[in-house]
This record gives C-alpha cells, structure tokens and sequence, in this order.
C-alpha cells in the first residue's frame, strides 16, 4: 500500500467513524424527542382532563346552588342553639303545653378509626304536659322540626286529671362548614 | 513402460493443478469499489428504512388523540331531590301545626250493633244476660258491669 493508499484509508475511516456518530447522536436525538413528545402529550391529556373534571364540578356545583342552600338550611348551627330552643319553647304557647328543657349539651364532632368523621351533634331534651290532643300535637311538631335530627327517646305517661305527660330526647346534627 | 518417474510427475501435475494458480495481486480495485458501493447502498437502504420506520412511529405517535379520561362527579341527584321533598313535608307540617290548622287527635270510631235475636233450640230454660248499665261503644273510661241471672 503507497503512501497515498494509506491517507486516503484514514480519511475514510474518520469520514465513515463521523458519519455514523454524526447518524448515532440524530438516532439518540429523534428518540429523547419521541420521549419527549410522548411526555408532554401525556401530561396535557392530564390537564384537559382536569380542566374538564373542573369544568364539570363548576357547572355542578351552579346548577346545584338552590339544592345546597337547601340542604345547608336543614342543619342547625352551634350558634343559633339557643334561638332554636327560644323558638322550642315558644310553640308551646300556640300548642297548649307546659315545657322545661331538662338537657341541653353539645357532643363534638368524632373521627373513628377507620377515618370516618361523625358530625357534631346538639342534644336537646324536653319534658311537657297537657292534654293528650296537646302533647300529641306538640309531639307531632318536635317531630317535624324542619332539621336534620334523630328521636332517640320517646315516652309518655297519663297522670291524673287527664293530664299527660311526655319526655322526648333528640339529637340535632350540627352543621360544619 | 511407465516408470516411477513418470508417476511421480503426472501426481505432482495433479497436486499443482488443486493449488491452482496463486494470485500475486494483492489489491483488487474494481472489486473493492464495487463491494464498497454494495455495502453502502446496503447502509444507505438500512437506514432508510430505519428512518421510516422511526418516522412513522412517532407520527402515529402524533395522530393519537389524547383519551380523556373525565373522572365522574358522584352527585345523587335524586337522593337530594327526595331528601329536600321530605324535609319540605315536615316543614309543611310544622307550619301548619304552628298555623293551628291542625286537625285533632285521631279517636277511634265506635261502631254499634243491633241486637239480633235468637230463637231457642233447646228445651232447657236459658240465661238472662242483664246489662246494667247499657253499654257505650265509645270509650269513655266508665267501667261496664255485667250480671248473669238465671
């Protein structure tokens, strides 16, 4: 091999070595793009899909502003405890009863062990007397207070004279916000 | 008459003609560049296809619409219409007990029957059944005696 043979190797070589370094990093380039790419549409697919849960709760949360107004008007706050018993005993007038509230207490909020939160709840108790058409009445009323609530005691008893006597334990659920 | 010189020359003809004749050149520039041609286009076809392939790949990659997954917002419509449709009974109610509109206590109506009678069947002299005093279907708590005379 002459001398011109020889160089004329080498620059082949370095051209061929070039070449396919020069093929190798567009390979290496075309593929961190493709991942690239494949990233970001990834990632704007999350978006657009969170913008629409978005979009979708904000319609929701529009188009059920009365319902919730609603809902949160059935709870009765910690605050207005005292006008709602105030309002309790004023209805006795209309109805024709004689009423003390033997209880009157709080139970806070509680968080079991499996994470589930039960809401506070206010704890009335009322003892009344009447007529059997008024304790009934005014029983039929207690029972349709316009709140979330639960009866969890009930009972009568017809003391002489025709008068009756009832005693009813309730818990109202408090609202939270 | 052949001789054992004349053996050895025709096996030594053959065992030259096996080796063939030795090719002193040791560059073949014709058929190197030909190979090198061959070879490059063989590159170049490779990588062509490679190229497409990886083309097309993203651009499907491209064409694929993104799938939005929305997650559904639990909302029980109806639980809530229901709810609303109960507590607005129970308001209605309350406001018309508070309005006195109210009827009363609900009393159980007495019926009366009429006494039927009965013709005697047997020879025997039955028992008067006396009353006193007369009953009242409704009760109003006034216990009732009954005598029974022979």
């Amino acid at each position: 091999m002459n001398k011109k043979s020889h160089t004329f190797l080498i620059v082949a070589t370095i051209c061929f070595l070039v070449s396919a370094s020069v093929f190798l990093y567009a390979l290496y380039e075309v593929n961190k793009q493709g991942v690239r790419y494949a990233e970001s549409k990834k990632l704007i697919g999350e978006q657009t899909a969170k913008e629409a849960s978005y979009n979708t709760v904000q319609s929701l949360l529009e188009s059920t502003r009365d319902d919730r107004a609603q809902i949160k008007s059935l709870f009765i706050e910690e605050d207005d405890t005292i006008s709602f018993i105030s309002e309790i005993e004023k209805n006795t007038g209309i109805v024709g009863v004689a009423l003390t509230t033997n209880e009157l207490s709080i139970m806070p909020s509680t968080t079991d062990t499996n994470g589930v939160t039960s809401p506070a709840l206010l704890l009335v108790g009322f003892d009344f007397s009447g007529s059997q058409n008024a304790v009934w009445q005014y029983l039929t009323l207690l029972e349709n207070i316009p709140y979330h609530k639960q009866m969890t005691q009930i009972s009568f008893v017809k003391s002489d004279n025709n008068l009756w006597k009832a005693n009813v334990k309730m818990q109202l659920t408090l609202r939270y916000d | 008459m052949i001789e054992s010189k004349d053996i050895k020359k025709m096996v030594q003809h053959i065992l030259r003609r096996d080796k063939g004749i030795a090719d002193t050149q040791i560059m073949h520039p014709t058929r190197e560049w030909f190979t090198g041609l061959a070879i490059t286009l063989g590159m170049v076809v490779l990588g062509s296809w490679f190229c497409y392939y990886l083309y097309s790949f993203h651009h499907n990659e491209m064409k694929k619409e993104v799938v939005i997954i929305e997650q559904a917002v639990p909302y029980q419509a109806a639980t809530v219409k229901s709810a609303l449709e109960v507590f607005a009974t129970k308001q209605e109610k309350y406001n018309e007990i508070l309005g006195g509109g109210m009827n009363d206590i609900p009393v159980s109506v007495a019926t009366t029957t009429t006494p039927v009678e009965v013709s005697a069947t047997s020879t025997e002299e039955i028992p008067e059944l006396i009353v006193d005093p007369a009953p009242i279907f409704e009760d109003d708590g006034t216990p009732i005696e009954a005598t029974l005379t022979p």
